[in-house]
């Protein structure tokens, strides 16, 4: 609970900085949403009347306001996840911002080792079975037969993708030792690999994929006024659930990471 | 298989089955070919044809009987060689579709070639003309040595060789699969004054043509499994090769396809038999394909008149021919959808497919109008009949998908009312493709839809039962339509709905307004609230409904008749109107924008919640 409590600003901190990017694609998207039903107070709820506001069109300035925050948070993400693993391995808040601040080269660094090791990886893992699709399975006629196989056998691709996505956090949390370098980061994610650490990492996806699902559902309920109110209430508190969920995943990558070298500060 | 397919027996193992069609080879159990109601054909084309299945080529040698049923003497005769649509990318049919069909795109090249077109003794080819249209020979104009005289015979005979090209829009072989399609020379339609309706192959359109007799002898590859339009009278093995020989009656147009791999599950329904040729590994698919059929023999026969024929062949092509998918010719259709089908999305797949292609049976195959002088004919009444058998099919609502339930005429009605569109009463080459999928597939069925919906579904269904019974083995327009509606509903509705509604495009959009009122007297209830009125944009006098919905919690139904350009709702003194909602039950589907037929009185913004957590969410995925 003491860890909890301690995490719980750095979280919010966080949630605060991605709803202030988010914040512009809402308003473009929300006032589009009220322009496309016509009237002030239309019930978008009976079935049907959503196709007509897809229909209607959301205008460039939707897709623009997207495509800018997309741009933004992933500017952002390598600066504001450094200073977020500082946060959650110790620091104080504003020795996180400026240490992560200053670890952000390194970060955009394992990211393009990632990138590259994980692409390399998954080419591999990929040429199983196209292999077996070009060089045996080709003239298979059973398509059920045929797909299989090849689907059990562009697993392993899966796996390299779970793999990469974990290495690339786990990488990221090293760099807290301000002595480690990228190449080295990758290098202890590497062998992180091989511990339980993909399979927390598979489980913290899947939760937080869940309370955003569950977020966008809730979003879209209510009847009344005050029903709606509780609806959105709900939407975003099961969204912050979400970005605790992952600060409990990246405080596991930074004391899996503190574990291998020293004591963090 | 969804549980509403179920119990659709097959007609046994595959032992039995060969048995009996031994049997029927033999002449022990002789085919039934002949149909019931029908009378002789008064044209007839007999072809033997060679599948050389390495070369994608077809050798054979038509003989044509034609009769000039017109009112006139007739000088000359139009074939039809539409394999040569395929022969270049300057076709009409290539230029019109771009070269590509629901993303499969033209590689090898097809075309036909005549080596004579001999009428007795004298070959008439060399004084034909292909050249009608530049850089398209799909027609073929041929002078008579001397006029046919009406109810006069002829006898074509014509050797050709056809080569089929890879196959990605209807016609054409991927690997050893072969759907030969549009593949022999073929008379052009003679109307009864003497016209000939002739026309290119045009990228969305391409049927029209006389009730004839076929009788076709196919040889093919021995290991290979055929389906096609008539019944196998007879097959005869003759080494690495076998003859096969149909005979359909009464039909349209003759289509076979073949490939080595088939495999054949069959089904006895209602006196068809009922053929499904699917590749290996497809038997959920191909259960639901021949489930389905079933059900909607019983279906379609029951409201638009029995199938006539003895036998219904339904191909799924195997990966690599989807080009082939999703296409009717009679007594054979083609669907689509892979081995994996989960049934939980009806659309697109095999369930709509096999709904739609088994309803062509009817709109085209019985009901044989000019595909492209009027489409909506062909692929409007098609359309709106496959999604009703749907509907029934899957119950109400849950047309398009079972979960989450998604009505199909609630999908289409957004996106196929544009303004701009040409109306559905107009020939294909009004249209570009979208324009067609929106007006053709999706505005004619939305305006059947909002008639069984306002009407009465038993009205709709009897009206186009009767111009279907009416004119089955003759070739109607629009006109014959509009007067089984009218025959039905009475002689205003072609006048008042359909006709605006097909001709002119017209719709029935409505909309609710918010007017600022100020209190007449010191006791109006209205207590200085706006007053809400309701306005029709379209041009259809569409009778609806209206609920308003008391503070109290009361309801109100009211009516707003067709005749009435504005509707003002009249609460009563005791109503204070909360909100208020046009058409609450959805029978008008010609409305392009129903989000302005309610109002809530006093309303607030919805969307700023549910837009920020959408926005939350993206970033989520994409940030730290």
């Amino acid at each position: 609970m003491r860890w909890a409590r301690r995490t719980l600003p750095v979280t919010f901190a966080v949630h605060v900085t991605m709803a202030a990017i988010a914040l512009w694609p809402a308003l473009a998207l929300g006032g589009a949403l009220s322009a496309a039903t016509g009237a002030l107070g239309a019930d978008v709820t009976p079935k049907g009347v959503w196709f007509d506001v897809l229909a209607a069109g959301l205008g460039g300035g939707v897709y623009l306001s997207f495509l800018a925050a997309t741009g933004i948070a992933l500017l952002m993400g390598a600066p504001v996840q450094m200073a977020w693993l500082f946060a959650l391995g110790g620091s104080p808040g504003r020795a996180a911002i400026r240490r992560g601040l200053v670890r952000t080269p390194a970060a955009w660094g394992v990211s393009l080792l990632v990138l590259a090791f994980g692409a390399l990886a998954l080419l591999a893992a990929l040429s199983v079975p196209l292999g077996a699709h070009v060089f045996l399975l080709r003239r298979l006629h059973d398509e059920r037969l045929h797909d299989l196989i090849v689907g059990a056998l562009a697993l392993p691709a899966a796996i390299s993708l779970v793999g990469a996505a974990c290495a690339h956090d786990r990488a990221r949390a090293a760099l807290v030792d301000p002595e480690i370098g990228p190449l080295e980061a990758c290098t202890s994610a590497l062998a992180a690999l091989r511990s339980t650490l993909p399979a927390l990492y598979l489980g913290f996806f899947v939760l937080g994929a869940s309370l955003t699902l569950l977020a966008l559902d809730a979003s879209t309920r209510g009847g009344t006024a005050l029903a709606a109110s509780l609806a959105m209430i709900a939407a975003q508190l099961l969204l912050f659930g979400r970005t605790f969920a992952r600060s409990l995943w990246l405080t596991l990558c930074v004391r899996d990471a503190s574990r291998e070298r020293r004591p963090l500060d | 298989m969804p549980p509403v397919l179920r119990g659709i027996s097959s007609s046994g193992s595959r032992r039995a089955s060969a048995t009996l069609h031994a049997l029927a080879c033999v002449g022990v159990l002789a085919p039934r070919v002949a149909l019931a109601d029908a009378s002789p054909s008064a044209h007839a084309y007999r072809i033997e044809a060679t599948l050389d299945a390495d070369a994608h080529v077809v050798r054979g040698i038509a003989h044509i009987r034609w009769t000039n049923q017109s009112r006139v003497p007739i000088g000359e005769l139009w074939l039809h060689l539409y394999m040569n649509a395929f022969e270049s990318r300057r076709t009409v049919f290539m230029q019109e579709s771009g070269g590509q069909l629901r993303g499969a795109r033209f590689g090898a090249k097809g075309r036909i070639h005549l080596e004579a077109l001999r009428l007795g003794e004298r070959d008439l080819l060399p004084r034909a003309d292909d050249t009608i249209v530049p850089d398209d020979r799909t027609q073929l104009r041929v002078p008579l040595p001397e006029p046919v005289s009406p109810g006069g015979v002829i006898e074509l005979t014509i050797p050709f060789t056809t080569t089929l090209p890879e196959v990605f829009a209807r016609a054409g072989y991927h690997d050893q699969f072969h759907m030969v399609a549009q593949w022999f020379p073929k008379l052009a339609r003679l109307e009864p004054d003497g016209t000939w309706a002739t026309f290119p192959y045009h990228g969305l359109g391409e049927f029209y043509a006389d009730f004839a007799r076929y009788d076709v002898t196919i040889d093919a590859p021995a290991e290979h499994v055929l389906g096609a339009t008539g019944v196998e009278v007879s097959t005869k093995r003759e080494g690495p090769r076998t003859l096969h020989r149909f005979v359909a009656e009464r039909v349209h147009d003759f289509a076979f396809a073949s490939w080595p791999y088939f495999a054949r599950t069959e089904a006895r329904c209602g006196g068809v038999d009922v053929e499904v040729l699917a590749p290996p590994g497809y038997g959920r698919t191909a259960r639901t394909a021949r489930a389905l059929t079933c059900r909607g023999l019983d279906y379609y026969g029951g409201l638009y008149g029995r199938y006539p024929y003895p036998r219904l062949t339904v191909v799924l092509p195997p990966r690599g021919a989807e080009g082939a998918a999703g296409m009717e010719y009679p007594m054979l259709f083609t669907s689509d959808g892979g081995w994996w089908n989960l049934g939980v999305v009806h659309a697109g797949g095999v369930e709509e497919t096999t709904a739609h292609e088994l309803a062509h049976q009817w709109f085209q195959g019985l009901v044989a109008t000019n595909e492209v002088r009027w489409p909506m004919l062909d692929e409007g009444l098609t359309s709106w009949a496959s999604y009703d058998f749907m509907a029934s099919l899957y119950g109400p609502g849950r047309s398009f998908a079972g979960a989450p339930a998604l009505d199909y005429f609630d999908v289409l009605r957004p996106f196929a009312l544009r303004s701009s569109d040409p109306p559905p009463a107009r020939p294909v080459t009004s249209f570009r493709a979208a324009s067609y999928w929106r007006v053709i597939y999706g505005r004619v069925p939305l305006v059947l839809e909002t008639l069984a919906r306002t009407y009465g579904r038993r009205r709709v269904h009897r009206a186009l039962g009767d111009y279907a019974r009416r004119h089955r083995f003759e070739h109607p327009g629009p006109e014959a339509l509009y007067a089984a509606f009218d025959r039905t509903f009475g002689p205003w509705l072609a006048a008042r709905l359909l006709r605006p509604a097909l001709e002119r495009g017209e719709d029935a959009s409505v909309a609710l307004e918010r007017r600022a009122m100020r209190p007449r007297a010191a006791t109006d209830s209205s207590g200085g609230r706006d007053a809400i009125v309701g306005r029709r944009i379209g041009a259809l006098p569409l009778p609806l409904s209206a609920r308003v919905r008391c503070e109290d919690g009361r309801a109100l139904d009211l009516r707003w008749p067709g005749r009435d350009a504005r509707f003002e709702p009249a609460f009563g003194s005791s109503c204070r109107p909360r909100d208020v909602r046009v058409d609450p039950s959805a029978h008008d589907l010609l409305d392009p924008r129903r989000a302005d037929d309610h109002l809530t009185v006093g309303g607030m913004r919805r969307f700023a919640g549910q837009a920020l957590a959408f926005a939350l969410a993206w970033i989520a995925a994409w940030g730290p």
